[in-house]
């Protein structure tokens, strides 16, 4: 670059000598490893029952036009190619029409009884190959992804591409076709796809059962495609939403990407690779209780901007502000929402089996108290109670339940 | 006169050897499956016109149909010999990586 201009760059963007510009280069993915062609399958897999069966008709025909007949007059005569091509066919497939053109003589009837043997076997043996070659699983596999990458190489309007389809992945999934807006769907698991194929869209939406992790599925879903509009890494495995965002950052760096992690660990290395958005679930639940609890009326216009065109007012909610809340759970969310309540200068009391009195490095200060106890048991509550407490309840990931509700008690309560 | 069987060994021949070349991905072994497969189609439409000279047509196997059936099998036999220079060409010039 020359000497004016260096400078002047420098200048501005305040880096010093010897920096080399790193521009983002692509990084192209070869798409034909991983996608196969079901048709190389058929033939493959067919060749030797398709040789078995060349082989005994030919001996059979040839057989037949070498025995000599007798016509209606008694006269001998050789049965011709195609007359014998002709009561093999039916022969072989089991139709048996009859014996053509004249009656077979003793000698033609020996020879006969051995091809129907061979070539009634020969012929199962071909079609019962080609049947289950069809169910074969392999195959099916193959075909599947042939007819989605298909699907998705001829779409003509700009899509997004959600990975997982979950709960998160099928809200989102609704959202964007009620907008009007193409999706294309990477699932691990086969049950929620074939629910997604009952589901009423208003447009067809092109669903994979893969892994999202494999940036060649990635490519097959259309990560490639210039109409690819956006990334959303939505599994509920973090390693696979991370890998998901290093594909997208280093096959097309400009695309958005918004991924979904739990831990803060997985959220750093996320963000070294392009520039991701990467949600916290657990985290923006405890920043939107914050906002509820301080300025009820910007959650209820936060609550209506988020819910899409076309929706009402939702009501604007009471929330209690003073008084005792009752955590049950102190698991990933539950410490995420202590840290916000306590953010918000309120007393928090933690129910959770496992975590003992005298608690860890990562104790909350003194507002904290800590209770160890079953949630479901009536006994703990009593334990925890305080006039006027309210309450946020998650079960255990142990107990698979996911459910969150928000709960106040009036202080006549028992 | 041209012999039946032996137009008919020609067909199996041809037909063992086109399955033979099924299922190959790579970029030669398309074309020798091509090049079968035109010898296929010429030999199958060579058998055709000889069946429907001897058994069907009013005049029998005439002049014409022994010309058009020996046509056609030549046309099969072109492309045979195309797909043997195409494989003596491959093997000469393959290197050991």
């Amino acid at each position: 670059m020359p000497g004016p201009i260096r400078r002047l760059l420098r200048d501005l963007l305040k880096i010093g000598d010897g920096v080399r510009f790193i521009t983002r280069r692509r990084t192209a993915v070869d798409p034909s490893v991983q996608v196969s062609t079901s048709l190389f399958l058929i033939l493959r897999r067919m060749r030797a029952p398709l040789i078995t069966l060349i082989i005994i008709f030919t001996v059979s025909v040839f057989g037949l036009t070498l025995i000599p007949g007798r016509d209606a007059n008694g006269q001998p005569y050789r049965m011709g190619f195609f007359d014998a091509f002709y009561f093999m066919s039916y022969t072989a497939t089991t139709i048996g029409f009859g014996e053509i053109p004249h009656t077979f003589t003793y000698g033609q009837r020996m020879w006969v009884v051995v091809t129907i043997y061979l070539t009634v076997i020969g012929w199962a043996y071909a079609l019962g190959s080609l049947l289950t070659l069809i169910q074969d699983r392999a195959f099916r596999v193959s075909l599947r992804m042939q007819r989605f990458s298909r699907t998705v190489a001829h779409l003509g309007e700009p899509f997004l591409l959600i990975a997982g389809y979950g709960r998160t992945g099928e809200l989102l999934a609704r959202s964007f076709d009620g907008l009007g807006r193409q999706v294309v769907i990477v699932n691990a698991s086969e049950a929620r796809i074939e629910a997604l194929d009952m589901d009423t869209y208003q447009v067809d939406i092109p669903a994979l059962v893969s892994d999202a992790g494999n940036p060649h599925i990635l490519a097959a879903a259309g990560l490639d495609h210039p109409l690819c509009e956006g990334v959303l890494a939505m599994t509920n495995d973090d390693e696979v939403n991370l890998a998901i965002t290093m594909a997208a950052a280093l096959m097309r760096p400009e695309l958005p990407v918004v991924a979904r992690t739990v831990s803060t660990v997985i959220a750093d290395r996320m963000q070294a690779f392009g520039t991701p958005t990467v949600v916290n679930p657990f985290d923006r639940f405890g920043n939107h209780l914050r906002i509820v609890l301080r300025a009820p009326a910007s959650y209820q216009l936060l609550e209506w901007l988020e819910a899409g065109p076309g929706a009402l007012l939702p009501e604007r909610s009471q929330p209690p502000v003073d008084g005792q809340w009752v955590v049950c759970g102190y698991g990933r969310f539950g410490r995420e929402v202590i840290i916000d309540l306590r953010a918000e200068g309120l007393q928090v009391t933690v129910i959770d089996p496992n975590a003992s009195p005298v608690d860890s490095d990562d104790t909350p200060d003194d507002g904290v108290r800590v209770v160890v106890g079953d949630a479901s048991e009536p006994g703990v509550h009593t334990r925890a109670r305080d006039r006027g407490r309210r309450g946020i309840r998650r079960r255990n990931r142990q107990r698979h339940h996911k459910s969150v509700s928000a709960r106040s008690r009036s202080p006549s309560e028992p | 006169m041209h012999n039946g069987y032996e137009l008919f060994a020609a067909v199996v021949v041809n037909l063992i050897a086109t399955v033979l070349k099924f299922g190959d991905r790579t970029q030669i072994g398309a074309v020798h499956l091509a090049t079968s497969l035109v010898a296929d189609l010429q030999l199958i439409a060579a058998s055709v016109v000889w069946v429907y000279a001897t058994q069907v047509s009013a005049d029998g196997l005439d002049r014409e149909g022994v010309a058009s059936v020996v046509s056609l099998s030549g046309g099969a036999l072109f492309a045979n010999i195309v797909s043997v220079v195409l494989l003596v060409v491959e093997t000469v010039s393959f290197h050991r990586r």
